[in-house]
């Protein structure tokens, strides 16, 4: 990649590394973190738009990260609150709330299935923020309490508590009928 | 066994399967961040390949008076001739206009004098010099929300004299609360804000007399506002309740008795449906109104210092009125430019012929000498925001060479020498002294500590805009995911002036900048950005703020001044 940053006292070797990282970043991320902002931001049209600012922004931020191989954890939290960003200036602009994901075809061959997964992605987009990143964070991004916690920005009781009142508000909806 | 977690996990990894993002995302990124870096940085050495061989521009020639100052009204002394170097303000007062810091807060101080009070026994609330215990009692003991907590990490986003802290609950930001007072401490409450939730009457500080009628907006959702009446010594004094949603305007009334409170509060909170907890608060401070008293005048905006006519004025930002001329030079004297930050002055005097420039702070009624006359050119003098670090420019008088002069208050100067020929101007310095110049075409910032010209990193214009007329400043102090350089500025392209802020590689839109108006100067303080700039070539010079959340959604306000010609305002 292109250099063409030469300033003096190191910057040159700084971004080169910064892109040749975010590339290797790029190549096993990219997909499941505009997953995630699908989920955070409930708005799959604008998902990679939100992870495509969160790399530009940690690459623009490369020099000042204090630990550069913690880079993917830096990545997520930027998702995490672009996301919350996006969401929160979408409120005041269109004055609604986001909708949640479309409907799509199911990949199920179960109709019961297709319902019950649209119901809890419905009830997913009624959770309070914070609660809805903790959940996604866990189970879908499969973090730990603590890595949930850092994305967070947050701590990992808060995790806990965050994440047992969403399960409490989704689990009526993901247990067996019998 | 399936759990509900398996079983959750299993469903959102099958709803992710159907979000497939485009080929595109890497090239996209890549060239964002090529753009960025290809046309925002060059080298310094390119710099003098391509400036104008012209040194700086400062007054010039030579006769030998020293300069001195008038006794400014309000009893500043003539400043003595043994140069002190820069001052740092006190942390306490606004000298030059004596305002009370504390005068538009909320809680727990609404004077500079319980501030001071404060400061001599700190027995009663030992934890007023702390700015997240200060907000952690506001919420606990004067909201009574037991159930939010204030988070101790989150930094201050944007350096006003009211400093944000994030309120956080289980449902994540509920409100940004705005907290304020002297640098030093004690800290008071100011009021809590939230984009969603707004109060369109009463207005901030209005007086207010029962009953008195609540209005406001909601953004979205159904949610029934619980509003309260909460006297500065933490009395609820009425409460009612206002069902609001769907984007319609809301209305609630409010009556009390009681005439024994001056300052007070009014809270609107929502909660959860779901669990009770906490969703969104606003706070709006009121005051109350006497009978018989006049109609309330609104509050004054900050106040910043610039050049007209030769001498310094100090000037309201809400009305571009002068309030009190700061400086009075008399003869052949001229100042020709000025920083103005946390109360202190820091501005260039120079001789209408000659080498005798000097340079000269204000600071609490007392003017002191930085750098005395007769020895060098001197010029664009700049304050950091906090007022603790000077930069500015020194030519020899015989032109051979030049040095950026940086200085913290109480230590030494550190000079970098300028490489001939290049035409510099000081734009900024931050509050870690980190400095910003002109050079030609870009420009270039030193880390604080530099003592080199080739360890300053250039940042040049966009393809297609040239800064030749442009102006650049450090942004707000860096933040989690900020670089420690963020800039601000406007640049001139093809299709007109436009702002960028390097800090997240985005532009802002202009107002009503256009490809005629010419930026000359910005200024980054209280009231959000100041800005300076012509519509015409030789026209009046204007000057508006960039006030909001800058730099993410700034707007452009209508011109405070539209036909003077105040030069370098600063605030």
């Amino acid at each position: 990649m292109g250099g063409a940053w030469t300033g003096t006292g190191g910057a040159a070797v700084a971004v080169e590394t910064a892109e040749d990282r975010l590339t290797e970043l790029y190549t096993a991320h990219y997909r499941s973190l505009v997953r995630l902002a699908a989920f955070l931001t409930g708005d799959r049209d604008n998902a990679e738009e939100v992870e495509q600012d969160a790399y530009v922004k940690v690459h623009g931020s490369w020099r000042g990260l204090r630990e550069p191989d913690k880079a993917e954890a830096y990545l997520r939290t930027a998702v995490v609150n672009l996301s919350w960003s996006r969401l929160r200036r979408r409120q005041v602009a269109a004055k609604h709330l986001p909708e949640p994901l479309r409907d799509v075809a199911s990949a199920e061959s179960s109709a019961m299935r297709t319902v019950q997964r649209e119901a809890v992605l419905q009830a997913l987009h009624q959770l309070p923020r914070r609660q809805r990143e903790a959940v996604v964070l866990r189970y879908y991004g499969d973090l730990s309490e603590a890595q949930t916690a850092d994305a967070m920005g947050c701590s990992v009781g808060a995790v806990k508590s965050h994440t047992s009142r969403a399960m409490a508000a989704l689990r009526p909806l993901l247990e067996d009928p019998s | 066994m399936t759990t509900p977690e398996d079983k959750l996990a299993a469903l959102l990894r099958e709803q992710a399967e159907t979000v497939v993002p485009s080929g595109g995302g890497l090239a996209t990124i890549q060239a964002r961040v090529a753009r960025k870096r290809r046309t925002r940085w060059v080298l310094p050495g390119s710099v003098v390949v391509t400036a104008a061989a012209v040194a700086v521009l400062l007054a010039v020639s030579s006769t030998g008076t020293r300069s001195s100052l008038q006794q400014v009204p309000g009893g500043t002394p003539e400043p003595s001739g043994s140069p002190v170097g820069i001052v740092e303000p006190s942390p306490t007062t606004d000298p030059l206009v004596g305002k009370d810091l504390y005068a538009d807060a909320t809680w727990p101080f609404t004077s500079q004098a319980q501030a001071e009070a404060w400061r001599k026994d700190r027995s009663s609330m030992p934890w007023a010099g702390d700015k997240v215990a200060v907000a952690q009692h506001f919420v606990d003991d004067f909201l009574g929300l037991t159930d939010v907590t204030v988070d101790p990490q989150c930094p201050e986003c944007f350096e006003k004299s009211l400093l944000g802290l994030g309120m956080k609950s289980h449902e994540g930001s509920i409100g940004d609360l705005a907290l304020g007072g002297a640098t030093a401490g004690p800290f008071s409450v100011f009021n809590v804000t939230l984009d969603g939730l707004t109060f369109t009457s009463p207005s901030q500080f209005e007086q207010v007399s029962s009953p008195l009628t609540v209005t406001g907006n909601i953004v979205g959702v159904d949610e029934n506002i619980a509003l309260r009446l909460i006297a500065s010594d933490g009395r609820t004094l009425a409460s009612a309740a206002a069902p609001a949603g769907s984007g319609a305007p809301w209305s609630a009334t409010l009556s009390w008795s009681q005439s024994d409170w001056s300052h007070a509060v009014v809270v609107g909170v929502t909660r959860s449906a779901k669990d009770g907890s906490v969703n969104r608060v606003v706070a709006q401070p009121v005051q109350r109104r006497l009978p018989g008293a006049p109609s309330p005048t609104p509050s004054p905006g900050p106040s910043f210092a610039g050049v007209e006519a030769g001498h310094v004025n100090l000037y309201d930002s809400a009305t571009g009125k002068v309030l009190r001329q700061l400086t009075y030079p008399h003869g052949q004297l001229v100042d020709t430019d000025a920083s103005y930050a946390a109360g202190s002055l820091l501005w260039l005097r120079a001789q209408q012929t000659g080498c005798n420039d000097g340079l000269y702070q204000l600071v609490e009624n007392r003017a002191t000498t930085v750098v005395a006359p007769g020895k060098v050119h001197l010029g664009t003098p700049r304050l950091s925001r906090d007022g603790r670090w000077g930069a500015w420019l020194e030519t020899a008088c015989d032109g051979s060479t030049t040095d950026l002069a940086v200085q913290k208050a109480g230590g030494s100067v550190r000079r970098i020498s300028v490489p001939h020929g290049i035409l510099v101007r000081v734009l900024d310095v931050d509050v870690a002294g980190a400095v910003l110049i002109r050079t030609g075409d870009a420009v270039t910032a030193f880390e604080s500590g530099a003592t080199s010209f080739s360890e300053g990193v250039s940042t040049g214009p966009e393809s297609g805009c040239t800064m030749t007329d442009a102006v650049v400043i450090f942004g707000p102090p860096s933040r989690p995911g900020q670089p420690a350089l963020g800039l601000f500025g406007f640049e001139r392209c093809a299709n007109g002036v436009r702002m960028f802020n390097n800090s997240d590689g985005t532009a802002h839109p202009n107002g009503p900048l256009t490809a005629a108006d010419q930026v000359l100067s910005m200024s980054l303080g209280s009231g959000g950005m100041l800005v300076s700039y012509r519509q015409t070539a030789g026209g009046p010079v204007l000057v508006a703020t960039y006030s909001g959340n800058v730099p993410a959604e700034a707007g452009f306000s209508q011109p405070i001044i539209s036909d003077g010609s105040v030069r370098s305002p600063s605030w």
